[in-house]
């Protein structure tokens, strides 16, 4: 059992080093993996600026990024899962369970239907991200926005319940737009629906991914203590000195961010939000000022060793990730639960 | 108007609300509470007590009029200002995942901020006091009611706040532990402590002061020896208390007993 205070701070700094850690090494697995192997000096090469190497453009210009870019979808998924779950004291919770995914798959869908260019596709979904998450907030404005001094549970349920039936609508027009798609695009729709970071392997996407990973990230964080005593009830945590209304809001907004940009850059890839925190909770427990960076890591890493053998294991054919996470993570968790 | 007491109501006005015609708890409430006293509420079920207690936190909104600490409206503190005021203990937990009870207790330090030196000291010497130091590593999900009960109460006391303010605080005590409790609170120095109890001779044994409350509006305040008479419980309850010396006690020494109701007040067996 540990304790909360500063005596357990050191192995809380080991556990989120050897994540880092980890996350550096998975990603240096993907650049050496692939169709074709690069053996590691050839990688050390690539990565030292040596681009005479017949490999260092697949290296540097395809694996790297597509790597950074898994890594920062993996986190941002993981960032929003461990958010929500501790927002809506709910260990059922995850990215998705807001609508906020589907918002932007139903827009991403509606743009590869019709054929359009990736960036394109990119753009849509990211609008489709913001404006479901608009309509979330303007649909739960009285449970965000409450005029009582403290709204209580009612909020958390509140949010939950709308987001719920978001979801519920968009998984509805998703069906019905693969219904009505025509033959020869259902195929990318579908596979974009399972999960698929091919559209994120040039470099400004990986730079923008990471940028944006970074900075919810931080702020999430920064806001790990007041969330440590929401978890424990919200009428204590406000006599206790946390305005909560107000940090469900930003933290709301956060993770809805958070899930916007990860399903704009790879689809959406399943259970690494909901996973990467339940299996970070079993190491580490629940104190949020760990438990967010150290699921964001282990999501990363996961998403990145998911995405190298989705690329390798049939090569030259490619599986969809989101497949690939939910059949490493679903028997990772099982034994974990298991062993508890 | 006295200046400036630690807590004060002004034209308080408490309703039960979502009824369709709003059912008033406490109305035109005035009420001071010097540094150093120990107040305890009283009044029938629905009176009103949690409610007036959630007013006084700051959690619930009042009907009317102001909650005043030092003078300042309530309101106008901020939330973090507002938690080293006063802290509350509900009895209401959400203990949805793992923590042990030394962690949960020093949820309460939070206004201290992060680089609290004193967190664990202060947290175990509260768990000490309230009977549950042995607790300290278990799993919070684990305890009784009445063991959760005491952990939350040494929250209060961890948080340090002048006023701290307890609803039904020995509910779930067995009598060991209400006695227990009640003189935890009472020998908190520099603690101001306002609590609603049901037990009359806890409230005797505990209280400098008392508050009364109808559930129909009406409310009465004074010093717990005034106040707690076996006339005015006997009003306050619809139930006859007569009071009982035991032998040997000290000249003020009483316990008061709740009597049978009259025989036509009483519901059909």
């Amino acid at each position: 059992m540990r304790l909360a205070a500063p005596a357990a701070r050191p192995r809380d700094r080991h556990v989120l080093a050897a994540l880092a850690l980890a996350g550096v090494a998975s990603i240096t697995l993907a650049l050496a993996v692939g169709s074709v192997a690069a053996p590691w000096p050839a990688v050390i090469e690539a990565l030292r600026g040596d681009r005479s190497g017949a490999l260092a453009a697949i290296v540097l210009d395809l694996r790297l990024p597509r790597a950074l870019s898994a890594f920062a979808v993996g986190g941002l998924l993981a960032l929003s899962g461990a958010l929500l779950q501790a927002l809506l004291r709910n260990p059922l919770a995850d990215p998705y369970v807001l609508g906020i995914s589907g918002g932007a798959s139903v827009a991403a869908l509606l743009a590869l239907a019709t054929g359009a260019a990736l960036w394109v596709m990119q753009l849509a979904s990211a609008a489709g991200a913001l404006a479901t998450l608009l309509l979330l907030v303007l649909l739960a404005r009285r449970s965000l926005f409450s005029r009582a001094v403290l709204a209580g549970d009612d909020a958390a349920s509140g949010v939950l319940l709308t987001g719920v039936m978001i979801a519920a609508l968009t998984a509805a027009l998703l069906s019905l737009l693969l219904a009505l798609a025509p033959d020869g695009r259902l195929r990318s729709m579908v596979f974009w629906l399972l999960g698929d970071l091919a559209g994120a392997t040039d470099k400004p996407t990986a730079a923008v991914a990471l940028l944006l990973f970074a900075l919810l990230l931080a702020l999430a964080t920064a806001f790990a203590r007041p969330l440590n005593l929401i978890l424990r009830g919200e009428v204590a945590a406000y006599t206790q000195g946390v305005d909560v209304d107000r940090v469900r809001r930003v933290l709301v907004v956060a993770s809805a961010l958070a899930t916007g940009c990860a399903v704009t850059l790879a689809g959406a890839v399943g259970f690494v939000g909901f996973v990467a925190p339940h299996v970070v909770r079993t190491w580490i427990g629940n104190d949020q000022r760990v438990l967010l960076p150290a699921s964001a890591l282990f999501g990363g890493t996961l998403l990145v060793i998911a995405d190298t053998i989705a690329r390798t294991v049939v090569a030259p054919l490619q599986l969809p990730v989101g497949v690939l996470t939910a059949l490493i993570g679903v028997p990772v968790f099982l034994w974990l639960l298991q062993r508890r | 108007m006295s200046q400036a007491s630690l807590l004060a109501c002004t034209g308080v006005s408490l309703q039960v609300r979502g009824a369709r015609e709003p059912r008033v708890l406490v109305r035109d409430l005035h009420w001071q509470v010097e540094a150093g006293e120990r107040w305890v509420v009283l009044g029938p079920n629905g009176a009103g007590k949690s409610t007036l207690l959630a007013a006084l936190a700051g959690v619930r909104q009042v009907d009317g009029g102001r909650v005043l600490y030092g003078g300042a409206p309530l309101s106008a503190i901020d939330v973090l200002a507002q938690a080293t005021r006063r802290a509350l203990v509900t009895d209401r937990w959400h203990d949805a995942f793992s923590a042990s009870v030394l962690q949960t207790v020093l949820t309460a330090r939070y206004r201290f901020g992060a680089n609290d030196a004193a967190a664990v000291a202060a947290a175990t010497a509260a768990l000490d006091r309230l009977d549950c130091g042995h607790l300290a590593e278990a799993d919070i999900r684990t305890l009784s009611r009445g063991e959760r009960q005491r952990v939350a109460i040494a929250a209060a006391l961890a948080q340090e706040t002048p006023v701290v303010l307890l609803d039904e605080p020995i509910a779930h005590q067995d009598p060991r532990h209400q006695v227990l409790v009640l003189d935890a609170l009472r020998a908190a120095p520099d603690r101001t402590v306002v609590a609603s109890l049901h037990d009359v001779n806890g409230a005797l044994r505990f209280a400098t002061h008392a508050l009364l409350l109808s559930g129909r509006g009406e409310w009465s305040a004074g010093p717990a020896r005034e106040v707690l008479s076996a006339q005015r419980m006997s009003a306050l309850f619809a139930t006859p208390f007569v009071a009982l010396h035991p032998a040997g006690s000290s000249g003020s020494a009483e316990v008061l007993v709740p009597q049978s109701p009259a025989a036509r007040d009483s519901p059909p067996l």
